[in-house]
Parts: C-alpha cells; sequence; structure tokens
C-alpha cells in the first residue's frame, strides 16, 4: 500500500524503511516531541524534501496530481482551524472536495449524514463549530476525514478531547472501516489499552526513529511501552 | 423543510428586500425635493412625445444626470467592498481582516495619490484605477507574505503589520499632497479624493467601472468552495487538493481589482468590507457562497444607507462618505475586537 525510503529530515527523523500493509490498522506510539506528526504530515504529502521519498500504490507521491493525491489519501491535523459560524454538515461536505470540487450532490450529503449517524453527531448536523464541545468538535473533524472515503487514512490524535466511550467508537469505527471496507489506517495515540484492542499493527517512534530491530521487536507490548517512553516510576501505569 | 431552514429562508427573502427597499429609498429621499413618481412621469410624457414642464425638465437633470448615476455607483460599489471584504477574511482566515484594516485600501489610495500628482487628471477613470490596484496589490501582497513568514500568525501580528503598512503609505500621501502646495487647485483635488464618497460621479463613472467590477464580483463567487476548504487550515486545503498558490493568487488579484477600482471611483471607504460580511455571516453563516450572495446585497443596503446619511446630515453642507464610515467603522470594529475580552 505504501511505502517510505530514506527518510530524514533535518534533525527529527531519520527512518530508512517504513511499510504499510494494505488493510491494516496501525498505530503509531511515541513520546511528545518524537517527530510522529512530522513523520505523519511526510506520509501525506506535506513535506516537500520528503515526498518524493513515498511510494503509495506503485506510485511516487509527489509525481501524483493533486486531485488524485486527495483522492488517496486524506489527513487529520492534531489541532484543526474551522470557522466557528460552519454547520457540522458544511464542515463534512468539504470531506467530499477531492471529489465534487465544491459542488455537493445528493449523493455527498448521503455519505456525510451516514457517517453522522454512526459518530452520534446526526441530530447536531445544523449546529455551528462554535456551538460544540471540544470532543464534539473532534468528532466532527474526524467525520470530515470519514467523508473523503479515500483508501489510506492518516490521522494524528483522533481521540484528543474525547471520553472513553466516544474512543472506544472511534477506534471501533476505524477497525471497522478495515475490516468491511478494506481502508489501511495510520493513527498516532497515547491510548494504550484501545491500542492493544483493536490495532493491527503498533509502531514505537523514539527521536526521530522507529524502534525496528529484531532485539527490540522480541519484547513484550509492555516492555517495549517502558522502553519507548522511558517509563521508571510511573511503570504502575502499565499493570493492569 | 426544518424550522432552521424556514428562518433561514425568511431571513434571506427579508435581507433582498430590505436592500431594494434600501435602494428604492436612496433615489427617493434626497436633498432636492423630486420624487421617483416625478421620474415615471418624465417617462411617460417622453414615450407618449409630450413636452415636458420646467418644473419637470429641472427634475430631470436632476434624477437623470445627478442621482440616478450617484446611487447605481455607490450600490456597485458597496457590493464590490462587501466582497472584497469576504475574500480578505477568507484568505487570510480571520473575520476582522478587511480591506482597510490589511493595507489594501490604504495601498490603493498611494497609488491614486501618486498617479494624480503624476500629472494624471482627476477623471481619467483608467489610470487611476490602474494605479490604485498596483497599490492595493502590492501592499496586500506584502503583507501577505510577510504574515507568511512570521513563526506564529495571528491576528494581532496581522494587525500591527497592516497598521505599519498603512502608517507607512499614509505618510507617503501626505508627502505627496504636500509637494502639490503651489498647485493649489490640484492638491486640493487629491485631498478631497482621499477623503472618499460619490459627490462628483457621473454616469461615466459608473459605465466605465460596471466592467471591471462585475468581473471581479464573478470571479469571486468561482472563488467560494475554495475558500471554504481554505478555512480548515492550508495544510488541509493541500492534502484536500487545493492548489494553495493559485488560490492565493487570484484571491489577491481580485480583491485589489475590486478595491483598486472602488478607491478610484470614490476614494478610500473603509469598514464597508469589515461591517456587511460580519453582519451576513451571524444571518447566514460562514459558508463563502451564501456569504457572498447575501454580503452583497447587505453592503449595498450599507453603502446607500451610509450616503443617505452623509447627504442629509447637515443642512448645507455634505459630510464626506468616507469620513462617516471611518466614525461608524472604527467603534463597531472596537466592538468586535474587544467582545470577548469584556
Amino acid at each position: 500500500m505504501l511505502e517510505a525510503k530514506n527518510f530524514s529530515y533535518k534533525e527529527i527523523l531519520n527512518i530508512p524503511l517504513f511499510f504499510l500493509e494494505k488493510k491494516s490498522f496501525s498505530v503509531l506510539l511515541g513520546q511528545n516531541g518524537s517527530g510522529k506528526s512530522t513523520f505523519l504530515k511526510a506520509l501525506c504529502g506535506l513535506n516537500g524534501t520528503l515526498s518524493s521519498k513515498v511510494i503509495l500504490n506503485e506510485e511516487i507521491l509527489s509525481k501524483m496530481s493533486p486531485k488524485k493525491r486527495a483522492q488517496s489519501v486524506s489527513w487529520l491535523p492534531a489541532n484543526t482551524h474551522a470557522s466557528p459560524e460552519l454547520t457540522v454538515e458544511e464542515i463534512c461536505l468539504l470531506g467530499r472536495y477531492p471529489w465534487n470540487s465544491g459542488v455537493v450532490k445528493k449523493e455527498d450529503r448521503l455519505i456525510v449524514s451516514e457517517i453522522l449517524t454512526r459518530l452520534g453527531l446526526k441530530d447536531k448536523s445544523s449546529q455551528s463549530y462554535l456551538s460544540l464541545s471540544s470532543g464534539e468538535q473532534r468528532l466532527t473533524d474526524i467525520s470530515r476525514v470519514l467523508s473523503t472515503q479515500t483508501d489510506l487514512l492518516i490521522l494524528d490524535e483522533p481521540t484528543t478531547h474525547l471520553d472513553l466511550k466516544k474512543s472506544f467508537l472511534v477506534f471501533s469505527l476505524l477497525k471497522e472501516k478495515v475490516e468491511k471496507e478494506k481502508k489501511t489506517i495510520l493513527i498516532t495515540s497515547h491510548s494504550l489499552e484501545l491500542t492493544k484492542k483493536f490495532a493491527t499493527h503498533v509502531f514505537f517512534m523514539k527521536s526521530g526513529s522507529l524502534l525496528l530491530d529484531e532485539k527490540f521487536q522480541a519484547l513484550s507490548f509492555e516492555k517495549k511501552i517502558k522502553e519507548t517512553f522511558e517509563l521508571e516510576e510511573e511503570l504502575f501505569l502499565l499493570e493492569q | 423543510m426544518t424550522k432552521n431552514k424556514r428562518n433561514l429562508a425568511k431571513t434571506k427573502t427579508l435581507i433582498f428586500i430590505f436592500s431594494l427597499l434600501v435602494f428604492l429609498g436612496s433615489l427617493e429621499w434626497s436633498s432636492s425635493s423630486f420624487s421617483i413618481l416625478d421620474a415615471f412621469e418624465i417617462l411617460l410624457h417622453e414615450l407618449k412625445g409630450e413636452k415636458l414642464s420646467e418644473k419637470l425638465i429641472t427634475a430631470k437633470t436632476i434624477l437623470f444626470e445627478v442621482r440616478f448615476p450617484r446611487v447605481l455607483t455607490a450600490a456597485l460599489s458597496g457590493a464590490s467592498l462587501g466582497i472584497a471584504g469576504v475574500l480578505s477574511q477568507g484568505l487570510f482566515r480571520n473575520p476582522l481582516a478587511s480591506p482597510s484594516l490589511i493595507g489594501t485600501t490604504s495601498g490603493g489610495v498611494l497609488g491614486g495619490v501618486l498617479f494624480l500628482s503624476l500629472g494624471g487628471v482627476s477623471h481619467h477613470f483608467l489610470g487611476l484605477s490602474f494605479f490604485s490596484f498596483l497599490g492595493s496589490f502590492f501592499t496586500t501582497s506584502g503583507i501577505l507574505f510577510l504574515f507568511h513568514k512570521l513563526r506564529n500568525p495571528d491576528f494581532t501580528k496581522l494587525l500591527l503589520v497592516g497598521l505599519s503598512f498603512s502608517t507607512f503609505t499614509g505618510a507617503l500621501c501626505q508627502f505627496v499632497i504636500s509637494l502639490e502646495e503651489s498647485d493649489y487647485h490640484k492638491s486640493l483635488m487629491i485631498y478631497r479624493w482621499s477623503l472618499g464618497g460619490f459627490y462628483h460621479t457621473e454616469w461615466t463613472d459608473f459605465f466605465l467601472s460596471l466592467l471591471p467590477l462585475s468581473f471581479g464580483i464573478v470571479a469571486s463567487f468561482s472563488l467560494c468552495s475554495k475558500l471554504d476548504v481554505l478555512s480548515l487550515g492550508d495544510e488541509v486545503a493541500e492534502t484536500m487538493g487545493v492548489g494553495l498558490h493559485d488560490l492565493k493568487m487570484k484571491t489577491l488579484l481580485i480583491l485589489s481589482l475590486l478595491v483598486g477600482v472602488v478607491t478610484s471611483l470614490a476614494g478610500p471607504l473603509p469598514f464597508i468590507g469589515l461591517i456587511a460580511p460580519h453582519i451576513t455571516r451571524k444571518l447566514i453563516g460562514a459558508q463563502h457562497t451564501e456569504l457572498m450572495k447575501y454580503t452583497f446585497f447587505n453592503s449595498m443596503s450599507l453603502i446607500l444607507l451610509a450616503d443617505l446619511l452623509a447627504k442629509n446630515i447637515f443642512h448645507h453642507k455634505e459630510l464626506e462618505l468616507g469620513i462617516l464610515l471611518s466614525l461608524i467603522g472604527a467603534p463597531f470594529f472596537l466592538y468586535l475586537s474587544l467582545k470577548k475580552e469584556i
């Protein structure tokens, strides 16, 4: 599905090889500032120097037309902006832009309406973004990205601001997208329980590098976490 | 239809009817005592081929040579400025970023003042509007460029950049005007123009500006869906296939065209591009196509009402529209920017 080679960028990233399998739900774990967001952005083509090193469906990312790229991969940033007066439905319909160039059709409304129903936002669809709680705003952003219906989705901490139940809802919906609609999904997260329950692949990142060597791979999940996050007295967090 | 949608449809109809009433009202109420009914009477007489009475001949001159061109030009200019406001706010992703606050207007004035002082005749419309356009374009591009260079661009910094550009171009304007001191007539003419207003508007002004302004307005509508996507942020817009450079360049050009042409027609008319889009956003929402459509009507109503007020506020003297708009607009801006703080 996606392959990235020789990813080195300033002092921030140094990844010789990265590979995403089709129909996988991968979670990238790592400390704050370890380069996760920069890495995700580069995979979406937002880093001029690195986007020529990403191969998506056997095509070089930087050589794809902007439209085709937008139809192939969608991205949710860690922090989003939206005009406060736009309604939930209007924001999600923007997710259809790569397909309809702004001319909204009935089909687009159906797609958006179905996703909003799944994420429990249907009865808020004509409310303004400003009037929502921060969790509902995050769910709106996720709905917008899902509305694009690309085969590859890259989401930077989708569950920020979400309570336990909503986080579970998002993870299980993403897993369902992978299993039923053959999507490939890569996210970053700090939710270990949900990662363990839903992810098909887990990547660990430390100071701009992915921990991929055999010695590390042989460790248990808990030991990997301990190593990645340099846990000491906080170890009780892993005990349950 | 849900209740919400029905209310929205009602609001849209009211905005349209209101602007129509203001338009007709502007033709009707003015300092002279002729009414729009006289216009119909004149038309009726002309159609029948009857001779006009003396009173009607005076009425004809006042209505058709003074009032109609003034009201039509003001309406078109107002609509253009409102739409320019929507464009600049979309470009900078901030509802307060109106052309007069980010330096587009003051750039246009500088261009115009330079043209007039370099020997342009006061009504040489094409040259004047071209210079105003250039002034607007270079100032706004400069500000946009600097804004993108900032590490943490926020509105306060945009305002500071805009303020320093406006102060700088303002000082240059005054310098150029001061050079013309020996030519009293010329410096007065430039000074009057830089105050802003429609007191000297003729049919030629309307017809000459009709083409560039209608082009600018139509072209603005073609950018709406891209500006919607841009509201999600530069990077998201890029991943969604919007060519950022292309979009920003087009927006800058059209914005400068609209502001430049209106400035050359009537001098600087500040705050229309702030107030009208703001009201429309509250009433209709932020989606650009709808926002632009109803800002068109609201800014028309706003400028015509302001022009009526400017004409009639003093008994013997007309107040310059630009001055009146600043007097209304500055407190409005203060209110908007402090609303969240207090």
